[in-house]
């Protein structure tokens, strides 16, 4: 997990780096995949000098590194995108599809 | 004074003002048909338009294809990623070239009209990809254009569609059943207008006449149904062209057909969408 403060707490969030801000010893948070879906990194690895490089050849623009952040601003964070879900889907439930893809979109939203 | 309200002829007639696509495209129409075409011949055909060839290796060297500075030449372009990819990227940089210019409003953010619809672009492509039902290359070009008729109406009634934007968010109501109700049709039928003009193939105008109802789009329906899948699961994951959006209903048919019926494939694209906004970011950056 890379730091991203001196104090943490053990809560998984994920945030956008550039490729080229990326440093090894990072974890990738999402899997890596080029635009034709195929995997570059896998969830869950820790970037080395060699695949960085790879993913800058590639001419990935950005990944998502998993940090370390506090429980409060996690909590903070997940409320907040809770609440635009929630704003934008109203009190749903008009469609199964719709109730779906709303428990879904909340599902990820929560899990970081 | 009563607000005089244009008919989808007299704002049609507004697409006379749109510059035409260029003639590469349909030489390269034409000489795709014959069988006996080189790749050679093929790039000769785009190089003709130097303009349309810059933007084009641009963009396939852009980090959105991830050939960074390694394509040189469209003859290497057409080898690497396959001719229809290129003829897209011809046909979709000539697009987005006509409407280059358009300046934007309070309530019709033309930035964030392209960063949505290259994210549902490459999400389009993703769906055809993972569901086998459409090209994805065609998705990608469809997903692309989908709401060209917004455009085109921003272009042509500023005010309208403004007054339309804001019943929309004000009452809760689909932009597209505001539309009907004040103007007497959908943007979209405005972007199938443009498409007929610009001689785009007939699976192509008719997804994107189709996409808020795909399964009425006949032929074209697996193209439909992944641009109109496209378009909300980017605008559920925050990639809307508007400021504030009413979420679109999902067509039930649409959605099984890309299989986000099933729980754990809806979350393994719900979990790719991020990075394909980062990359729509990146798209509209580089055209």
């Amino acid at each position: 997990m890379y730091k991203s403060r001196e104090k943490m707490w053990y809560h998984p969030g994920a945030m956008m780096y550039s490729t080229k801000s990326l440093r090894p010893g990072m974890a990738v948070r999402d899997t890596i995949r080029d635009a034709k879906g195929q995997v570059l990194v896998p969830a869950g690895v820790l970037l080395g000098d060699g695949q960085i490089a790879q993913l800058l050849q590639r001419g990935i623009p950005a990944v998502s590194i998993a940090v370390e952040e506090s429980e409060e601003a996690r909590d903070a964070r997940v409320v907040a995108r809770r609440t635009e879900i929630l704003e934008l889907f109203g009190e749903t439930g008009e469609t199964p599809e719709l109730e779906q893809l709303r428990r879904m979109v909340l599902e990820t939203s929560d899990a970081g | 004074m009563p607000v005089e309200i244009p008919t989808l002829e007299a704002i049609s007639g507004h697409v006379k003002s749109i510059p035409t696509l260029p003639g590469v495209l349909i030489e390269l129409s034409r000489r795709m048909s014959d069988p006996k075409t080189s790749s050679d011949e093929l790039a000769q055909v785009i190089q003709q338009d130097q303009a349309i060839s810059s933007k084009v290796l641009k963009l396939v060297n852009s980090p959105f294809y991830g050939y960074s500075g390694k394509i040189h030449t469209i003859n290497q372009g057409i080898v690497i990623l396959g001719f229809n990819a290129i003829k897209n990227l011809v046909l979709s940089t000539s697009v987005m070239e006509a409407f280059k210019g358009t300046e934007s409003g309070e309530h019709f953010r033309m930035e964030q009209l392209w960063i949505h619809s290259a994210a549902v672009a490459g999400v389009s492509r993703l769906l055809a990809e993972r569901s086998g039902c459409a090209d994805p290359d065609e998705a990608f070009v469809a997903g692309l254009l989908h709401d060209i008729g917004k455009v085109l109406l921003w272009i042509s009634e500023p005010k309208l569609l403004t007054a339309c934007i804001q019943a929309s968010e004000g009452h809760g109501i689909q932009l597209e059943e505001v539309e009907t109700r004040v103007l007497g049709f959908e943007d979209c039928e405005l972007a199938a207008v443009l498409a007929e003009r610009w001689k785009f193939p007939s699976a192509l105008r008719d997804s994107l006449r189709w996409r808020p109802q795909p399964e009425r789009a006949g032929a074209a329906a697996p193209l439909a149904s992944a641009i109109h899948c496209a378009n909300i699961l980017c605008i559920a994951m925050g990639a809307s062209s508007l400021s504030r959006t009413v979420m679109p209903r999902p067509a039930t048919k649409a959605w099984q057909s890309m299989g986000l019926h099933h729980d754990d494939h809806l979350r393994q694209i719900l979990l790719e969408i991020p990075l394909r906004i980062e990359g729509a970011r990146a798209f509209v950056n580089s055209a």
